[in-house]
């Protein structure tokens, strides 16, 4: 249909785990220094293309946020190549919060950090207040705020952003139902103006609902993509058996796609 | 090659993102004094209480009358003070600055050198207030503002490059080693006695002569003195400019090739 916007070919990341102090700065000085890595990502190689919403899933610690960071372009890969056309950005609702400002100082703070300019931020500013939707203590400082009312008032920031990609990173699991309700419809419309979005996640049920094809990584390696029907209940199978293994049996599992599929997908 | 490209990377990241920095620094200064009843006037206040402080200590309880050259030493005290307090302030502040920005740069693509920049900015800002009170300080007592005063902009300029500078290299190495901070800690405490803050050489010993011709505090010191108080222009300390500025440089070109090698490993090491 359409054109790739997003090309990972042969992504790997390694994490160097320095054991000693020398070690670190040998490690940073030199090229081609030895030192123990942990492998986050091993030879990932994915495609998205424009308008489609694409959900990133697997346990946690298995290098999901790793690859959402690297095709954001935060990070960046040991080896392969990230191909990415168009503006990305991340949706974070926690970061970037300043405890001691007003909600009104932390939207603009926030959306200068974005690199909006004073008449840009005039602009979306009132939208803003109305999503978060948190009445009088828009002026009140952060720190008063309830877990919640900070949740809706990063998300709401982070929505208003108009990237060509947008990565959603966990976020959708804050607020209450009937804010999330709010969120999926916003995201909806993003997906209407043709915005491709990734999102990163293990809430399954959004997941089925929402995104057009799921890409399923577990311990760094990329186990399968396919439609959500194809993916999420041998993944699910597979989390829920993962839950009962002993430690050592969860170090060397490899799930197989097709093993589970047949498992799962015919109850 | 790489150094030049390096540099011009820091510089034009810097200067396109110029507005910007000032804004953010505006809300840093904001976020510190959030929820106090002053707010923005104790960018005036904080330095009028120390001035107060040091006034109550040297010109009342130790009653040190000597003149400075015909200023009265807390004049001369005052300045100085002010002056290394944003020196020390921004340089200690920018130097962490990287590390105390982690949760923004892990989640957004951010032009990290400006990180440094904008943490010298707001210390600029509060200097900038602090040095409204000196002025109000040197009226009051009766010293005279002399009319070299139009090159204290250049001083100051000469202090902030300086001090960004040095936060873009030690916000850098602060990130790969994070002792870095502790020992700048405790080499500006001993760099503030041997700078002539509180008290000056007499010229009878060489290797403190030295020090001070070198020691690019004392040049920006010695500069604020003289263009606030003494009437000297910047001929007058030329030998000591050159040798400020090539630091200052060479600290600058340093200090954006380490920046610039190490950037993409940043994320990874926060």
């Amino acid at each position: 249909m359409n054109e790739n916007v997003i090309v990972c070919e042969h992504i790997t990341k390694d994490y160097p785990l320095y054991s000693s102090f020398g070690d670190k700065i040998k490690g940073l000085v030199m090229k081609n220094n030895k030192v123990g890595t942990f492998r986050a990502l091993d030879d990932i190689s994915v495609t998205m293309k424009k308008g489609e919403c694409v959900g990133l899933i697997g346990l946690n610690g298995s290098g999901k946020s790793t690859l959402a960071s690297i095709i954001t372009g935060i990070t960046t890969a040991t080896k392969g190549t990230v191909d990415v056309k168009g503006e990305v950005s991340m949706l974070c609702a926690s970061s970037g919060m300043r405890s001691q400002l007003s909600g009104l100082d932390n939207i603009r703070f926030k959306c200068l950090l974005m690199g909006y300019t004073e008449k840009q931020i005039k602009e979306i500013e009132k939208e803003i207040i109305d999503f978060a939707d948190i009445g009088i203590h828009i002026n009140q400082p952060v720190k008063t705020y309830s877990s919640g009312m900070r949740s809706r008032l990063g998300f709401a920031i982070a929505v208003h952003i108009d990237p060509e990609i947008l990565i959603i990173d966990e976020a959708l699991s804050v607020g209450d139902s009937s804010f999330t309700e709010k969120c999926l419809k916003k995201v909806d419309e993003f997906r209407q103006a043709g915005k491709t979005i990734v999102f990163v996640s293990h809430a399954v049920t959004q997941m089925t609902s929402f995104c057009d094809r799921i890409i399923w990584i577990n311990q760094g390696k990329l186990i399968g993509t396919g439609t959500p029907d194809e993916i999420i209940k041998p993944y699910c199978g597979f989390a829920r058996e993962f839950n009962g293994m002993t430690n050592e049996q969860r170090k060397n599992i490899v799930p197989d796609l097709k093993e589970y599929q047949k498992k799962y997908c015919t109850e | 090659m790489e150094m030049f490209r390096a540099v011009g990377t820091v510089l034009s990241e810097i200067w396109n993102n110029k507005v910007r920095l000032f804004r953010l620094a505006k809300y840093e200064l904001k976020s510190q004094h959030g929820g106090t009843f002053f707010g923005f006037l104790w960018n005036f206040m904080n330095p009028a209480f120390q001035i107060l402080v040091y006034w109550f200590v040297f010109a009342v309880g130790l009653r040190r009358g000597n003149d400075m050259n015909g200023v009265p030493y807390i004049v001369w005290l005052v300045i100085g003070i002010i002056c290394w307090y944003y020196m020390n302030q921004a340089m200690l502040g920018a130097d962490m600055s990287i590390i105390n920005f982690t949760d923004v740069l892990k989640r957004m693509k951010f032009p990290i050198a400006i990180v440094p920049a904008k943490t010298v900015a707001s210390n600029f800002i509060t200097h900038l207030c602090s040095m409204v009170i000196v002025f109000v300080v040197v009226l009051v007592s009766g010293a005279k503002i002399s009319s070299s005063v139009w090159l204290l902009p250049y001083y100051i300029f000469a202090a902030t490059v300086f001090i960004t500078a040095y936060g873009l290299f030690a916000s850098t190495i602060n990130v790969l080693f994070r002792d870095f901070h502790n020992f700048s800690n405790t080499a500006m405490r001993f760099l503030f006695f041997i700078s002539p803050v509180m008290w000056e050489p007499d010229g009878d010993n060489r290797l403190l002569t030295v020090i001070m011709k070198i020691n690019p505090f004392a040049y920006i010191l010695g500069g604020y003195r003289d263009s606030v108080l003494y009437g000297r222009d910047i001929l007058a300390n030329l030998d000591a400019g050159i040798i400020f500025w090539v630091i200052t440089l060479v600290m600058f070109f340093v200090g954006c090739v380490v920046h610039m090698r190490f950037r993409h490993k940043f994320i990874d090491l926060l």
